[in-house]
């Protein structure tokens, strides 16, 4: 696969980001004209007003709309990322946030701190600290004697996935009414409450993890051939994993603590992107980011217009993505299973 | 490939290893081993499986703490070589084995170069060369765009040897490298590595076929039960008392056009020995 070929792939995907938010910007119960959408974004960046537009159109376009564009983009970026990244430092296809646990720790410290705001005020880094637990719970029930199973790492991560599903529970029972209604809402993953505030954090998260993980890829390539391998080649693996993991820990729980758990995107995009532009981590890692982007653009979009109500995120990611791993271990089981 | 400069003249000990022991928990593998590794030689490493020789090898690389004793490596003790200082000195060849991820082989021996790049992850215009050339001197250089994952054992094989070419290290270690390979597959690697250290590259090889070792190495190095049983000259070393201590079986060694050969005696013994052998032979 060519630096030709790479590139064109990357453009391509760019487009496809650019196209797929004018399309999510078009789409919904009002209609917004494409030159409306634009006036309404040129005005309030520089502040000339181009042509007009109503005030109700540009709470549509600026305040609600936008603002889940943008945050979609974050949210797909973290968790292609995120899975990327997991893959390729535990050289296992089958791993990403939610299969990891990280997905649930992140859910549990994000919701224990709505429950007990004095004691933990922090909730992303709640959710954060609890996610990096779960991800090394995960990989240190996996490891024996210095060996870490494919299916032995997704079982481990499944169980604690379920633990602290249980403390998500716990959360649940303990909490007031109000509050939830408000983890409910926000553990079935959306981006409905999108504001400029979540958009902010979020980028400002995902955007220097991306760009520490494409500085790191050519190190996630040398990770991927073992550690013993790793380590004749000049890489210190348990460092370069460890500060891998915790970038990659850091943009999933940022976006779990934002739009809750929206699973399988960081399965099916790394795969994906391999197929477009190979198993280099320093163009996967970029592809991925740009493919993770479009899918939830596209997946949000469908889950706001589908139906007259809205279905929550998570679940349009979790019916299209289930069946997908169903298919991975079907046709590339063998491999997986190490055969 | 003689742009590296830490290729030594032949003969001249670049590795040390002095009264080193090795033990996992209260089970001691190593017992005080001491051996040289000259440069620009190839040296085989025999001994029976549980004998000791791969954590030795694990060791000499790294891998293994330090325990007890001292690894020199062109006189400096091996501890104080950082994980990337030490890989531009050895470079390691595992068993081939298939990947997570479909890398092609060019990707593959590219990482060989890992050690000699700066801080940005980018090949320079010397890295890609010296790949290039790595794959042409094991005789590759036509497969550089396929999947490695696609590959016989055989070709992954070679593909390893070129990324520890693409090193360029003084010394390279082989961990069995043609223990899952047919024959041809065998003799096509043994050949390769035997070219490689004839222009200048050292390499220690863990090998279990002693006909290998009298074949194609200089020196061999015997190990049994985490000690040093001979070393030196291969064909010196690798005798029948030294073999029967190896393996607890009589095995014999003879010549075939002025080349040394080891074959089991007990195919002379009529219970072991195929029918027709015993009717020509009579007994």
């Amino acid at each position: 696969m060519g630096f030709k070929r790479r590139i064109s792939g990357i453009i391509i995907l760019l487009i496809l980001v650019v196209g797929a938010s004018v399309l999510s910007l078009i789409a919904g119960e009002y209609d917004v004209s494409f030159r409306g959408i634009f006036g309404i974004i040129y005005f309030k960046l520089t502040g000339t007003n181009m042509g007009d537009f109503s005030q109700i159109h540009e709470i549509i376009i600026w305040r609600l709309r936008l603002p889940r564009v943008l945050l979609a983009i974050s949210a797909g970026l973290s968790l292609g990322v995120a899975g990327t990244a997991y893959q390729g430092c535990f050289r296992n296809p089958l791993v990403e946030p939610y299969i990891l646990g990280v997905s649930s720790g992140a859910a549990a410290g994000a919701a224990l701190s709505m429950v007990f705001p004095q004691v933990f005020p922090q909730g992303q880094l709640t959710a954060f600290l609890m996610a990096l637990a779960a991800v090394f719970i995960s990989y240190s029930l996996a490891t024996v004697r210095g060996q870490t199973p494919s299916i032995a790492l997704v079982l481990s991560g499944i169980v604690i996935g379920a633990l602290f599903s249980a403390l998500v529970g716990i959360m649940k029972y303990l909490a007031a009414d109000s509050q939830l209604r408000e983890i409910t809402f926000w553990m079935m993953g959306g981006l409905y409450y999108a504001t400029w505030d979540d958009v902010q954090l979020n980028m400002a998260v995902g955007l220097p993890v991306l760009a520490f993980l494409i500085y790191n890829g050519w190190k996630l390539n040398i990770l991927t051939l073992g550690d013993e391998e790793a380590k004749s080649l000049g890489l210190n693996p348990q460092i370069s994993r460890l500060v891998i993991v915790i970038a990659a820990t850091l943009a999933a729980a940022f976006c779990v603590s934002t739009c809750g758990i929206i699973a399988w995107v960081g399965l099916m995009i790394p795969h994906a992107a391999r197929l477009i532009l190979g198993p280099d981590h320093r163009w996967l890692v970029p592809g991925s980011a740009l493919l993770g982007a479009v899918y939830l653009l596209v997946c949000d979009t469908i889950a706001r217009t589908l139906t007259s109500a809205e279905i929550p995120l998570g679940i349009v990611t979790s019916i299209i993505g289930a069946p997908y791993l169903v298919w991975l271990l079907k046709v590339r089981g063998r491999a997986i299973y190490g055969h | 490939m003689a742009t590296n400069n830490t290729l030594q003249p032949g003969g001249q000990v670049i590795m040390k290893i002095q009264g080193l022991d090795f033990s996992y928990g209260t089970k001691q593998v190593l017992h005080k081993i001491s051996l040289d590794i000259k440069a620009g030689r190839l040296i085989g490493l025999l001994g029976p499986n549980g004998s000791g020789k791969s954590t030795l090898f694990r060791c000499c690389l790294g891998f293994l703490p330090v325990q007890a004793g001292k690894i020199f490596f062109g006189g400096k003790p091996i501890e104080s070589f950082g994980t990337k200082r030490l890989a531009s000195e050895l470079a390691y060849v595992p068993q081939e084995h298939r990947p997570a991820f479909p890398f092609t082989v060019r990707e593959m021996v590219s990482m060989g170069r890992t050690p000699h790049m700066g801080r940005q992850p980018i090949l320079s215009a010397r890295d890609r060369l010296v790949v290039a050339s790595s794959l042409q001197d094991v005789g590759i250089s036509h497969l550089a765009s396929e999947n490695y994952n696609h590959l016989s054992g055989g070709q992954r094989q070679m593909v390893l040897v070129a990324r520890a070419l693409a090193q360029e290290t003084s010394l390279i270690f082989l961990d069995e490298p043609t223990s899952s390979l047919d024959f041809r597959n065998q003799i096509r690697i043994w050949q390769t590595i035997r070219k490689v250290v004839n222009t200048g590259y050292g390499a220690v090889i863990c090998c279990h076929d002693p006909n290998h070792i009298l074949w194609f190495c200089d020196e061999a190095t015997i190990v049994k039960d985490g000690r040093v049983l001979a070393t030196g000259d291969a064909r010196e070393v690798v005798t029948e008392p030294i073999l029967e201590e190896l393996y607890g079986k009589e095995v014999a060694k003879t010549t075939a056009d002025n080349k040394p050969f080891i074959y089991p005696r007990s195919i002379m013994e009529s219970s072991f020995a195929r029918s027709d052998d015993i009717a020509v032979k009579g007994v």
